[in-house]
């Protein structure tokens, strides 16, 4: 019955695809896929986004794909995502379908062979999107400077890297405690200069934050007059409407959001169709919309438009040991700063 | 009704096991009012708990009203909750989150006693006790005497075989002592109760008891009736812990068939009593009140001087009923007591007899010494198996 | 023939009969306890701390050598140190101080109090250090900037952002949790002991060091021993406070190596190697504990002599102490619940100032209230504190009492059993149930909300014992052995004597089981599924997707929630009370 119903779709699906110009490839593809997914179990997805936040993504999809049941489960820290999607894998066999995370511990799932590689061109993926075949680059981090504008004025705020680790700014900056900015920005700027800023910046004793929304907090507090954050994370103050601004860095480090489909996914049609959305310009901005955090590789996003123009700075996603190394030091010189008080 | 042989309890410390009852025998008739009587660390307490099944022993049986509820050597040790026994602990140890009325129906409950049934006997119980109007008190809210006969009624209301009181009564003023020893006496003739009874009191076990056994060190020196004890001991200990006594270590000159010719500092003494130990006696023993003055007693001097001493009255301690002097005498101080019907001025020379019928010979209790093996129990003086320890 | 095997029978079943109870307790114990401890163990030479890669990649000590070689990990245990004592030791001054006062004496309004003073244990300790920030931060404090203006000063008085400042906020967060733990046994104690004390001529301050601490020193070591673990490992107040100034304690660097690793795993090994030096710390407290009370039986104060409790009078220093107590909750309980409403009613984070007052809105409370998770998420959460509280109330007094109780052989094993989970991080106790969970298919619980009760259970047992063996420790055996030679079995006994006469201890480690519960978040982090997300999950939720008010607003409601449990439990003690002096 099912799987009579099933080839009908197919058929269907094809007969039309036939006559559509190429461009609707892509989208057919979808729709096909939803067939498949449709009769699956829910697609699991490990994301660290807020629940309200997955739920306006996830309702987003719906309005496209009324069939497919998806269910986020929040993972904080890509670090716990890694180990317990190793540990299910392990144990059961099986994780999440769809896992998002940083580039280092997408690579590092990588290692345990949990990943499923495939060729991302045939559900649609447009090739800039995957730097290889076991991941997709879905959202970014980008940092900019978060100040508060009661504090300060525009034109005040520092508009370079030299600026930024001035002795001036001694006791009114805030930093999220891993130094990762500056572990990033090494990449454009070399190891050793990004070091002697990173010196620097620990010699104006900036207060030290475990994450950087409520870093962003503080800042419309009043409590730093400025920080290094994220844009993202800097978006429930300034829409709640408090006095806080953003400015670019020079060059502007940032870390890319990867997603990746677990090779023994339970509904594999599901989780192509998840990872396909998301790489999709509507998929894209539904998930900008909702997180703040948007692709800079997708066309009309706030997040291209926020980097266009700029040199951002990123360690490669192959040197990933690379930029782990320089992050582990630099965070030691941060954790400094108690020494520098 | 109560059977323990060869009971030894020992604890385990951190060198060698310390022994806290030795191998102990004692039989309890039915009905009897039995009780152990020692200093603290004797092994009373430690023996009722075992009865009690609180303790458990590590050899030795222990049979109530015919059922073992212990045995060392099959290892059977039947729970306290399902021994035949009721207990009253000398904390008196109320439930103070019940009333008055729940911690003597609380036994009741336990056996699932109907509604009416447990109340009739509960407030029976407590009509006896003379708590008839404190029902529902909390129990917390009651005077020390009171909370005594709460622990009281609780034990009575089981109705178990054997009852067990753990100096119910040391926590009570001396007053309120003696109306509740008095008391205790009639609710025990009244309900018919074998109870063992354990005192360091010996007033108490002598006014309470049928049977006593003084207890030292884990093991029953002595076993007998009350009257027996004080007045046939046949060991220094029970002769010392049970009432007042002079004691003299003596030498044994020559020995009768009724009577012990004996050598102590003071002199030489005839005794009449316990002469069976004959020349195994080593201490001569008088209770102060049966040593009388020969100018006041016509048949006490015999002329022969046997048993008299000479002295001068160096104390007198005055306490009503009787009054007691201190004699010095040329070898020592002799303790007399004597009613208050004539009285002595300090520094009186007087001559005083030891009627040799009063003149009690026994046997060096150090090292301990035990009746324990008579059948039955029942001490008398001449009984056999006097056994002396080293 | 058949005699001997008759005998032999029912010693078998006497043996059993004796040692089931224990063998069952010991058997669930293990599960609990010994399972997170075994793979703790394995995880800690496991080179990624994953047991799952001790059985496929093999032993290491890397982790081990990568741990205690480091110099900075000596500093951090240092700091450590410095301050699981300082607040261990203020916390227990304050709670003996304030358990006195509620349970001995005439203080007015003590109802109140006591309540007022348990209250706080409902906050995520997160919002507590925010809302001490914004009251003594040095640049926006509230108290801070009041008294600078008002006194003319040209520096802030208070830095919350120190050492000092640290052990201050987690001193106070941890007075409800040490009221908790002393307060049964300050209300059992004779009160007898202390007028004795007053007629053998002693003065006010004798009688409270020579005699009232002396009797509860076991309550109070336990006390102490739980509080200074708690220290050790207590990371919200340290990563709020320590941590923009660079104060590292060694639970920031556990999160730190769990969640922030630049590896891209889960440092676990790392965790584990450094949970074993927590475990050690535990042992050897656990150790002086058991020598400081062995002879406990000395301690006995709850006698089967009832005693009417006659409050101490303070006399001319009652309202001394009423303003003292006041203060401790100016300090305590209003202005950082004062702080937190304030913030959920902010749109974001702001002081507290007349500007803002235009600002307030109630759009965070609708939130909470409008959010189809926040009911589900309730509805777990109380679930999940319920049945987590009832059964490590029941399991503490089983296992105080045969510890405290009974000769069982290795009952000594089974208290140290109960006391250890607390030394274990909850990361690691979270990562063991998945693993146990996820291997062996016993229980289809991985995902529901039992395997978070499984996880509480564990974590808590310690603190329910410690409280339990307080009690249990005062709690004179004569009560016990009248029930039992009143012919009542050892379940009629727990069910008539034990658990009435412990009730109010009982339900202490209810509430603060309950209330921990509540506000508890690692594991329940971690250990999230499908459909088990708890109100502290969502409050995280919030916190950390930028949404600080919000999270206020949930912390609001959580206290509100545990205003009414507490209430509820105070009108039945006062109901009980009343009716037993009422006769």
């Amino acid at each position: 019955m099912t799987f009579s119903r099933r080839s009908l779709l197919h058929l269907s699906v094809l007969s039309v695809a036939c006559l559509w110009p190429a461009a609707q490839l892509a989208a057919q593809s979808m729709d096909e896929l939803a067939a498949e997914a449709a009769n699956g179990p829910p697609v699991v997805w490990y994301e660290s986004s807020p629940e309200d936040q997955a739920d306006a993504i996830i309702d987003a999809f719906n309005d496209r794909f009324p069939d497919v049941e998806i269910e986020h489960i929040r993972i904080t820290g890509g670090n716990q995502l890694a180990a317990r999607a190793i540990q299910e894998v392990e144990a059961r066999g099986y994780t999440a379908d769809v896992l998002t995370g940083g580039s280092d511990h997408i690579w590092s799932l990588n290692d345990r062979d949990v990943l499923l590689r495939t060729d991302f061109t045939e559900i649609g993926i447009d090739p800039a999107l995957f730097p290889n075949d076991f991941t997709v680059a879905t959202t970014a981090s980008v940092y900019m400077i978060v100040y508060n504008t009661s504090r300060m004025s525009a034109d005040e705020v520092p508009t370079n890297w030299d600026e930024i680790v001035d002795a001036r700014w001694a006791d009114r900056v805030g930093s999220w405690v891993r130094a990762a900015a500056f572990a990033q920005l090494s990449y454009a700027v070399g190891e050793d200069r990004a070091e002697a800023l990173l010196q620097d910046f620990v010699q104006t004793r900036p207060l030290l934050f475990q994450s950087t929304f409520p870093m962003a907090q503080q800042v419309a507090a009043g409590e730093v007059d400025w920080a290094i954050g994220f844009y993202h994370t800097s978006q429930p103050p300034i829409a709640a409407g408090a006095p806080v601004a953003l400015a670019p860095l020079d060059p502007t480090p940032m870390h890319t959001i990867y997603s990746s489909i677990s090779a023994n996914a339970q509904n594999m049609a599901g989780a192509k169709l998840l990872l396909a959305w998301l790489a999709s310009p509507e998929g894209a901005i539904a998930y900008e919309n909702a997180t703040q955090r948007g692709n800079p590789l997708v066309e009309g996003t706030r997040t291209q438009a926020l980097v266009a123009g700029v040199e951002t700075s990123e360690w490669p996603p192959e040197r990933i040991s690379e930029y782990s190394a320089i992050s582990e030091r630099f965070n030691g010189i941060l954790a400094a700063v108690g020494e520098a008080r | 009704m109560l059977d323990v042989r060869n009971l030894r309890v020992e604890y385990r410390t951190a060198g060698a096991p310390y022994v806290a009852v030795h191998d102990e025998s004692f039989a309890v008739r039915a009905g009897e009012f039995f009780t152990l009587l020692g200093p603290s660390g004797c092994g009373k307490t430690t023996t009722l708990r075992s009865v009690a099944g609180l303790e458990t022993p590590t050899a030795g049986r222990i049979e109530i009203d015919g059922v073992p509820v212990f045995d060392g050597a099959t290892g059977r040790a039947v729970p306290t909750h399902a021994r035949e026994i009721a207990m009253v602990f000398q904390s008196y140890a109320i439930w103070p989150h019940m009333t008055v009325f729940e911690n003597v129906a609380f036994p009741l409950r336990v056996k699932r006693l109907p509604g009416a049934a447990l109340r009739r006997q509960v407030d029976e119980v407590l009509q006896m006790v003379g708590l008839g109007d404190f029902a529902e008190r909390p129990a917390t809210m009651l005077s020390g005497g009171q909370q005594q006969r709460v622990a009281l009624a609780r034990a009575i209301v089981k109705d178990a075989k054997v009852l067990l009181l753990d100096e119910p009564l040391s926590n009570l003023d001396a007053k309120l002592r003696e109306q509740m020893r008095r008391e205790l006496r009639r609710l025990q003739k009244h309900v018919g109760t074998t109870s063992i009874y354990v005192t360091h009191d010996q007033d108490e076990a002598l006014s309470l008891s049928d049977r006593i056994a003084v207890m030292r060190g884990g093991r029953i020196v002595e076993l007998g009736r009350p009257l027996d004890l004080y007045l046939r001991p046949r060991h220094t200990f029970t002769a010392r812990f049970v009432g007042q006594a002079e004691l003299a270590p003596c030498k044994v000159v020559q020995a009768g068939a009724d009577a012990v010719l004996v050598e102590t500092k003071l002199g030489r003494f005839r005794a009449r009593v316990n002469a069976d130990i004959g020349a195994r006696a080593n201490h001569l023993m008088v209770r102060p009140e049966h040593v009388v003055f020969a100018d006041a007693d016509a048949d006490a001097d015999d002329g022969t001087g046997e048993n008299m001493l000479e002295g001068q009255i160096a104390n007198i301690l005055f306490s009503g009923k009787l009054v007691e002097y201190e004699v010095q005498t040329g070898q020592g101080v002799v303790s007399v007591c004597a009613a208050s019907n004539v009285l002595r001025t300090l520094g009186e020379a007087v001559r005083l007899h030891l009627p040799p019928e009063h003149c009690v010979l026994l046997t060096d209790g150090e090292g301990g010494g035990s009746l324990g093996d008579i059948p039955g129990g029942d001490a008398a003086p001449a009984g056999p198996g006097n056994r002396r320890t080293a | 023939m058949s005699a001997s095997t008759d005998t032999a029978r029912t010693r078998l079943a006497l043996v059993l009969g004796r040692w089931m109870p224990f063998a069952m307790l010991g058997l669930m114990l293990t599960w609990l306890v010994v399972v997170p401890l075994v793979i703790l163990l394995v995880g800690s030479f496991s080179v990624t701390g994953l047991p799952v890669d001790f059985f496929t990649r093999g032993f290491t000590l890397d982790n081990y050598i990568q741990t205690y070689s480091d110099p900075f990990f000596w500093r951090m245990a240092w700091t450590t140190t410095v301050f699981a004592v300082c607040s261990a030791l203020g916390s227990l001054t304050l709670g003996i101080i304030l358990a006195w006062l509620v349970e001995r004496t005439d203080l007015p309004a003590r109802g109140l109090v006591r309540v007022l003073i348990i209250l706080p244990l409902a906050t995520p300790p997160v919002l507590l250090a925010i809302g001490w920030i914004m009251l003594l931060s040095p640049r926006t404090g509230f108290f801070n900037q009041l008294l600078q203006s008002g006194l003319g000063l040209s520096a802030a008085p208070f830095n919350i952002y120190s050492l000092t400042g640290m052990i201050f906020v987690d001193m106070l967060a941890l007075v409800p949790s040490t009221f908790l733990i002393l307060s049964p046994a300050f209300r059992n104690m004779d009160p007898n002991l202390e007028e004795a004390a007053m007629t053998s001529g002693a003065r006010f301050h004798t009688m409270i060091w020579r005699v009232v601490l002396p009797l509860l020193l076991p309550a109070i070591l336990a006390a102490g021993g739980f509080l200074l673990i708690v220290g050790f490992l207590v990371f919200d107040i340290p990563g709020a406070i320590g941590m923009p100034v660079g104060i590292f304690v060694l639970s920031t660097r556990v999160v730190y190596l769990a969640t922030d690793a630049p590896t891209g795993m889960a440092e676990y090994g790392l965790i584990a190697s450094m949970a074993i030096f927590f475990l050690v710390v535990l042992l050897l407290i656990a150790f002086g504990y058991q020598r400081a009370t062995r002879r406990a039986a000395r301690f006995v104060t709850v006698t089967g002599k009832g005693f009417r409790i006659r409050p101490f009078a303070l006399k001319r220093w009652r309202w001394v102490a009423f303003g003292f107590v006041a203060l401790y909750f100016t300090l305590v309980t209003i202005a950082p619940m004062g702080i937190l409403i304030w913030a959920s009613l902010m749109p974001w984070f702001a002081q507290p100032s007349w500007d803002m007052l235009q600002h307030v809105t109630l759009a965070n409370h609708l939130d909470f209230f409008n959010n189809r998770r926040a009911v589900r998420a309730a509805q777990n959460s109380i679930t999940i504190s319920v049945i987590s509280a009832t059964a490590v109330a029941v399991i503490s007094i089983i296992i105080s009492w045969v510890v405290v109780r009974s000769n069982a052989v290795g009952r000594r094993v089974l208290d140290a059993l109960a006391f250890l989970p607390i030394a274990i991080p909850g990361v690691m106790i979270g990562v063991a149930l998945i693993f146990v969970y996820l291997t062996f298919d016993l229980l289809p619980i991985y995902g529901t909300i039992w395997i978070i009760v499984i996880a509480y259970v564990t974590n808590y047992i310690s603190f329910g014992t410690r409280a339990s063996n307080g009690v249990m420790v005062q709690l004179h055996s004569d009560l016990e052995e009248a029930a039992m030679t009143s012919g009542a079995r050892w379940g009629r006994l727990m069910r008539s004597i034990i658990i009435p006469l412990t009730l109010p201890a009982l339900v202490a480690v209810w509430i603060w089981v309950l209330a921990i519960c509540m506000r508890e978040l690692t594991s329940a982090l971690l250990l999230q599924g499908r459909g088990n997300t708890t109100v502290p999950v969502l409050l995280w939720g919030y916190w950390t997707g930028g949404q600080p008010n919000r999270a206020a607003a949930v912390g609001v409601w959580l206290v509100v929630a545990m205003l009414f449990v507490i209430g509820l439990w105070q009108f039945m003690a006062q109901r009980s009370r009343l009716s037993g002096v009422r006769e």
